[in-house]
């Protein structure tokens, strides 16, 4: 499992391109975890399984929950909490 | 007697569930049973029961039973009672206390992690936005579920001992059992519960923190999808195609020294395809992790974009 944390201060576009961009090192997320740092900032983990090497997941594409399921998206992946931009959202995970 | 046990057993749960499920929605049915009387019945006959008039197991057990169904009934009648809701809500100062920053990588449940999480981070004196609506909403079917699953354990536990006999489990120790059993169905253990499972987990996770300052952009992704693509092509090189990157990646390690797993590669001449594209797909990983680093994301993949069309693993 590989995890790295951000800020809850990014919006849900900055969010899905963080995710994006560690799943483009063979990584695919299967968890995210809300909490705060040591100075009560609110931040974002995700958690990631390691895929094989050279292997590379199908773009994600994250929505608030009940959103319209997205174009050019098979199924949704995951539903799970996140801070956006310092507010609690649902948000829903496309592939 | 033991169908007699498992009825009352039954009904009890299933008024339990009944009013518990109601509680934790709106509103309740009418109970079909007028709780207090039979509690307070069997609460009178308990008081009866001392050490020196339980002589058998069986009327110890009996004894057992009865203080189970008082217990349960008790449950439900607090999941059921209305001020439920404001007991939890009036508790919300022992979650900070608790501080449960990461308990939500020890739990297990999504929903019920992301509550941990959502809690301390809204409690925590952050500009976050939440309301009691939402803690209350997430936080009690959560506590229930928890205390739901404690009291199911001990009681699995009593329910073992039920069948010793008396000497090897008195009726000194079944009160101890009942007690922690009635204690497994109230919020504080239900609060503590959680707590001594995220308790260590969080420990190591605070320590471990790094909250990553550097954002990706498209190009980002694309670039480093492209890096990590074009390790398959190590299984189609031959021997001095893979010396080439076996001699090549001490260059990688000194150029990005500040990214842990691309500093410390290196090769024998004795790795195999795959030990070479697990220790570079390791550093790829690396990249935009280290926020006081020497270089931007876009500088960290030139390095390895550059090397890896050296190693001709990149040809366009």
């Amino acid at each position: 499992m590989r995890m790295y944390t951000y800020l809850g201060t990014l919006t849900l576009e900055e969010n899905q391109e963080i995710i994006r961009f560690r799943e483009g090192s063979a990584l695919e997320l299967v968890d995210c975890i809300v909490s705060t740092d040591k100075s009560n900032n609110p931040i974002n983990t995700f958690v990631f399984k390691e895929l094989r090497p050279g292997q590379v997941p199908e773009d994600i594409v994250l929505v608030e929950a009940n959103a319209p399921k997205p174009g050019n998206t098979n199924a949704k992946v995951l539903t799970d909490v996140l801070v956006i931009e310092k507010q609690f959202k649902t948000i829903d995970f496309y592939r | 007697m033991k169908s007699s046990l498992a009825l009352r057993f039954i009904f009890v749960m299933f008024l339990s569930m009944q009013i518990s499920g109601c509680a934790l929605i709106t509103g309740k049915p009418t109970p079909p049973v007028d709780v207090d009387k039979i509690a307070k019945k069997t609460e009178e006959k308990l008081e009866s029961y001392t050490n020196d008039k339980i002589i058998s197991a069986k009327q110890r057990n009996e004894a057992i039973d009865d203080a189970l169904t008082v217990i349960d009934l008790r449950y439900a009648q607090f999941l059921s009672n209305a001020g439920l809701q404001q007991r939890s809500l009036d508790m919300t100062s022992d979650f900070v206390q608790l501080s449960l920053n990461l308990a939500g990588t020890a739990v297990g449940g999504a929903g019920l992690k992301t509550i941990l999480s959502a809690l301390s981070a809204g409690i925590s004196g952050t500009e976050l936005g939440f309301n009691k609506t939402f803690l209350y909403e997430q936080t009690v079917p959560a506590l229930v579920m928890q205390m739901n699953a404690d009291r199911a354990e001990k009681r699995r536990e009593i329910l073992l001992n039920r069948q010793k006999v008396l000497v090897a489990y008195t009726w000194a120790e079944a009160v101890n059992d009942l007690t922690e059993y009635y204690t497994a169905g109230t919020l504080q253990n239900a609060i503590n519960s959680i707590k001594k499972r995220a308790g260590h987990n969080q420990t190591i996770a605070e320590e471990a923190i790094n909250v990553i300052k550097k954002i990706p952009t498209r190009k980002n992704t694309t670039d480093i999808t492209k890096l990590t693509k074009s390790l398959n092509e190590i299984n189609t090189l031959d021997d001095i195609g893979l010396k080439k990157i076996k001699d090549g990646v001490g260059s990688i390690s000194q150029l990005l020294s500040h990214l842990p797993n691309c500093k410390k590669l290196k090769t024998e001449s004795s790795d195999t395809k795959d030990q070479i594209m697990v220790s570079l797909q390791e550093c790829i990983r690396d990249i935009g992790s280290v926020n006081d680093g020497p270089m931007s994301i876009d500088e960290e993949l030139a390095v390895l974009d550059s090397k890896f069309r050296e190693f001709n693993l990149i040809r366009d």
